[in-house]
């Protein structure tokens, strides 16, 4: 009976009737069952928004001409260039805004075109997702990518270009255009989404007794 | 919310708001000393209770119900204030003088009961305390608020401008008494700092440990017009030369927009590594900054030098055009009107450094840069438009050599020595730069500079941005 009663505090916290005192921001994240171009299911914040886990996500959706083929061009980029810093660590989410077309099939043809077919060990996972419209709805107002303006919100083309980042171990989140430089989103990446003091900085923290008996004197 | 601050009467308090610091001055009384505190500024950034524009009033709270009680220590009466709703108090909208906006202070004191201040904008105040508490007694310490009456919920501006000017009623409530079904900031004035004020003699009162020699001038109060104030041999007249139409080297015009689910100016998102307009150091230019529609509000902030404003337009017409936000659409505001003319005269005289765009406005600044040459930005002071790429570069750069050992002269009539639309040799404006990186930008061709009155600023001073083909390898 134990384990019943803790799923049941835990089902009337994700449905936001019960605030914890010290929320971060990925609580907001919802927790959408979602499926990938492999056919596999997932849930949005269990699953991805894990502690340890940083995140690239973006939008897209397959047939558009404008541009998700640059970002989607710029992530084939950051992947291959992020390896060595996250390697395991950092999954690139790309969910799509026209789920009623773009089905896991028809996501999985579109990975090809970037070479996200099969994992890979030298590059960061990188799934697409797709899901029910209410569902992927949902998950776009969590994450911010909407608009005030109803007209733009609904054009889907103005969701694409942005890249949103961050882990929820430090809890720290960020957006940035995929248009901007590659070295500049690496380096505002691996600021926000890295987990540790390397990752952030790019150099090892000297942790040898010399140096802490140094630093506090 | 309210942060605590002892006074003392007997001396002018003046309080500059975004700089975070208080300081005073002109103690003409016994005790010349000096304090300093400091206000955090929930009001000087961007969040959601408090935006973009901001009207601060200074309140004072009659102590009626300080007066029964026995102690008068600040404990007890910042608990008397938050804890009771019964317990009302008299409000009373105060007048204090105002000598400085942004980067200048005036040798003038325009008096006034409030202000409006954008973010990054400053005002710098005198509230004399010891005209406010000339019946003051020991252990009676008064309290002064300084309320906050245009909260706002979006970066769209303050929805619902509260009544203030002196009318008690909208403080009904203790202002840091929280709502039961919506946070009191949304629909109340917000207190921002409360200022207790005690007898000089008061043993409760505070103690001071430095002394101050302060500016012995004195400080007029006027209600001028712009034409009386031009009269005053202020310091700002003194060193303040407007720039003439015909000093005007170049014009640019800066579109503010939202895109691409962030924010950006002329359709480009930030880039450090570009150089958006190069100014040549000691010619004057012109900016025509726009605000590109949907509502936004955006506080534009200039670094390294301050302007002056020359107009201040608005078309109205297009509050009611539902903005389809999509470019390159940007609304031309053919209907403009100029409302300078009913901005306060603070707003519209001297040096500032950060202009205020409503919806649909164009206003057109002018600005000499002096010093500096190198990489300097202006942006949204909206934090969050600023962190989502509402920036851009200048960079000024220094006149070139006319070769006879003269630096160029800055006669606008004489050919300009360098070219307005090219960056330093080691920057671009970007688009090589864009496309190189394998990511070009949309095209979008700029609707026309609203009609400029520098008829001889040359042509085309607006780098125009064509759609590009990528370069054949």
């Amino acid at each position: 009976m134990a384990w019943q009663a803790i799923l049941q505090c835990l089902t009337v916290g994700q449905n936001g009737q019960v605030t914890p005192s010290s929320s971060s921001r990925s609580d907001s994240f919802p927790n959408v069952p979602l499926v990938d171009h492999f056919g596999r299911s997932h849930r949005f914040h269990d699953d991805f928004i894990a502690p340890g886990n940083a995140v690239i996500i973006n939008s897209m959706y397959t047939t558009c001409r404008g541009s998700c083929p640059a970002t989607s061009a710029k992530l084939v980029e950051l992947r291959r260039k992020l390896w060595p810093v996250f390697e395991k660590q950092l999954t690139i989410l790309s969910f799509t805004l026209e789920p009623q077309i773009d089905t896991p099939k028809v996501l999985k043809q579109y990975a090809e075109l970037y070479g996200v077919s099969k994992p890979s060990d030298r590059l960061c996972s990188w799934l697409f997702l797709t899901g029910t419209q209410q569902d992927i709805e949902r998950l776009r107002h969590g994450l911010i990518f909407y608009d005030l303006n109803p007209k733009v919100d609904s054009d889907p083309t103005q969701h694409a270009s942005l890249l949103f980042y961050g882990n929820s171990t430090t809890d720290k989140w960020a957006a940035m255009p995929s248009e901007l430089p590659t070295q500049a989103l690496i380096e505002s990446i691996r600021r926000i989404a890295g987990l540790n003091f390397e990752q952030r900085y790019g150099i090892t923290p000297d942790t040898s007794r010399k140096a802490i008996a140094q630093a506090s004197n | 919310m309210i942060r605590k601050w002892r006074g003392n009467p007997g001396r002018l308090a003046t309080l500059s708001l975004n700089r975070q610091r208080i300081y005073f001055a002109s103690p003409a009384v016994s005790r010349k000393s000096t304090s300093a505190g400091a206000i955090g500024s929930p009001f000087s950034q961007n969040n959601s209770t408090v935006g973009v524009e901001a009207r601060f009033t200074l309140y004072a709270k009659c102590p009626r119900k300080l007066q029964r009680k026995s102690s008068g220590s600040i404990r007890t009466s910042a608990r008397s204030i938050g804890g009771n709703h019964a317990d009302r108090y008299d409000n009373v909208c105060l007048d204090y003088l105002r000598i400085g906006k942004d980067s200048w202070l005036w040798k003038f004191a325009y008096r006034m009961k409030s202000l409006v201040l954008a973010m990054a904008n400053r005002a710098d105040l005198v509230v004399d305390f010891a005209a406010l508490c000339k019946d003051i007694k020991i252990g009676q310490p008064q309290q002064f608020v300084l309320v906050n009456t245009m909260p706002q919920k979006d970066g769209r501006g303050p929805k619902q401008k509260l009544v203030d000017g002196g009318d008690p009623r909208v403080l009904s409530l203790p202002f840091d008494v929280a709502g039961q079904d919506r946070p009191a900031e949304l629909n109340r004035p917000i207190g921002l700092m409360k200022f207790v004020v005690y007898h000089p003699d008061d043993p409760e009162g505070p103690t001071y440990v430095d002394d101050v020699d302060c500016d012995s001038q004195p400080i007029v109060p006027i209600n001028g017009s712009e034409a009386e104030l031009a009269q005053l041999p202020t310091v700002l007249n003194a060193h303040h030369r407007n720039i003439e139409d015909s000093e005007v080297a170049v014009v640019r015009e800066f579109i503010f927009k939202r895109g691409k689910g962030a924010w950006q100016i002329n359709g480009r998102f930030y880039d450090p590594n570009l150089a958006n307009a190069t100014p040549c150091v000691g010619k004057a230019e012109e900016w025509v900054l726009r605000n590109g529609g949907g509502g936004w509000w955006h506080p534009i902030h200039i670094h390294l030098e301050s302007h002056q404003l020359v107009t201040y337009e608005k078309d109205f017409l297009a509050d009611g055009v539902i903005d389809d936000g999509l470019n390159p659409d940007v609304n031309p505001l053919r209907r403009r009107i100029p409302i300078q003319d009913n901005l306060p005269v603070p707003e519209r005289i001297g040096l500032h450094d950060t202009q205020v765009l409503g919806p649909n406005t164009v206003a057109r600044i002018r600005i000499r840069t002096r010093t500096f040459t190198g990489p300097f930005v202006f942006h949204c002071h909206n934090l969050e438009h600023e962190d989502m790429r509402m920036m851009f570069n200048f960079e000024p750069i220094a006149p070139a050599s006319t070769g006879d050992g003269n630096s160029e002269s800055c006669d606008p009539h004489v050919p300009l020595p360098w070219d307005p639309n090219l960056a330093p040799s080691a920057r671009s404006h970007g688009n090589e730069v864009t496309w190189s990186d394998g990511v070009g930008e949309l095209p979008w061709e700029f609707p026309p500079i609203p009609v400029t009155p520098v008829t001889d600023a040359g042509v085309d001073q607006i780098q125009r941005r064509k759609q590009q083909t990528r370069p054949t390898e």
